[in-house]
């Protein structure tokens, strides 16, 4: 490893129950690969709490993208991966239900989801508002 | 073409005003290592990628870091949010007030608007990769300054996410360039 986490990665997945996180600390700590995650001094990431069930929810789809979009990136560079393949189809089934889940509860994150009248996508909550 | 999703990345949640902390967050916004920089460079350079790999990688990225403009810009925001005239006074952002008010705007720490001088472009996919590279360090280092600076949970959270993000493009970066220098000898 180099400076400031370079690894080779094609070591990255050699075992993948080894060198990958579950879901929760990847979010937390910003990569789902354990060989690219390198803390600064002492500030240890914690996972965000979620305060009512909206937020919970809304964290569940966060996390979820946050995960299938780390293994994108991978596979743009290694698009013949089939375990990433794989793994990261298993997470797409887990986003979707969070994101079904979060738009029938609370509303339209997406405009395509919007069918209703009134038309929820404008009055559903804007990301930079403290969440409630 | 784009299609916005009402979320963040990664949540913004903070409940104290401290403006201060608002004033200095703004180069990771328009600042020459910021996220504002790192999009545009990363979108721009895309169209000469000799392959898949790297249109698909860069254009992925550069998505990602639209991404990271709206959570710092939610980080500013909020750090500001009710702010009165004379606690804006009292953080030195009296300057900035009377140009934009309590606007947003795209400018570093000093109130210099972002220029598209901070980005790279020069028709050659490893020079290019190479300055994207130096990028992520140099966003990588800003954020530990930011972190070194920052005493609210609400705002290291999000910093430790951001700051991270940067190592794992730096690797893609990283091994997309190994990769070509390799496969495109000239």
């Amino acid at each position: 490893m180099n400076y400031y986490g370079y690894v080779d990665y094609r070591t990255v997945l050699d075992n993948q129950s080894m060198n990958v996180f579950h879901a929760n600390e990847a979010f937390t700590k910003g990569t789902i690969f354990k060989t690219l995650y390198i803390p600064y001094k002492n500030f240890l990431p914690k996972q965000p709490v979620a305060l009512t069930d909206k937020q919970k929810s809304m964290l569940e789809v966060q996390k979820y993208c946050s995960v299938c979009h780390d293994f994108a990136l991978y596979l743009d560079v290694f698009p013949n991966d089939k375990n990433v393949i794989s793994l990261r189809n298993e997470y797409l089934e887990k986003y979707e239900k969070a994101l079904d889940n979060y738009q029938s509860k609370y509303g339209s994150i997406v405009s395509s989801n919007a069918k209703t009248v009134p038309y929820d996508w404008s009055s559903t909550d804007w990301p930079w508002e403290v969440t409630k | 073409m784009f299609t916005y999703e009402k979320k963040l990345i990664y949540p913004v949640n903070i409940k104290k005003k401290d403006l201060k902390m608002a004033s200095v967050i703004y180069c990771q916004y328009g600042g020459p290592n910021g996220e504002l920089a790192a999009a545009l460079r990363y979108f721009n350079q895309r169209y000469s990628m000799p392959d898949d790999r790297g249109k698909a990688l860069l254009t992925d990225i550069a998505t990602e870091e639209f991404g990271h403009i709206e959570m710092i810009c939610t980080m500013i925001y909020q750090l500001m949010r009710g702010a009165t005239v004379d606690e804006i006074k009292e953080a030195g952002l009296d300057k900035m007030y009377a140009q934009t008010g309590k606007d947003l705007f795209p400018q570093d720490n000093n109130g210099v608007p972002f220029t598209t001088a901070y980005i790279g472009a020069t028709g050659d996919f490893i020079a290019d990769l190479y300055e994207d590279m130096a990028a992520e360090q140099k966003a990588r280092a800003t954020y530990e300054n930011l972190l070194d600076l920052a005493t609210d949970p609400d705002v290291i959270q999000p910093l430790i996410y951001l700051r991270e993000r940067e190592i794992v493009h730096y690797n893609l970066f990283k091994e997309l360039c190994e990769q070509y220098e390799k496969e495109y000898k000239k």
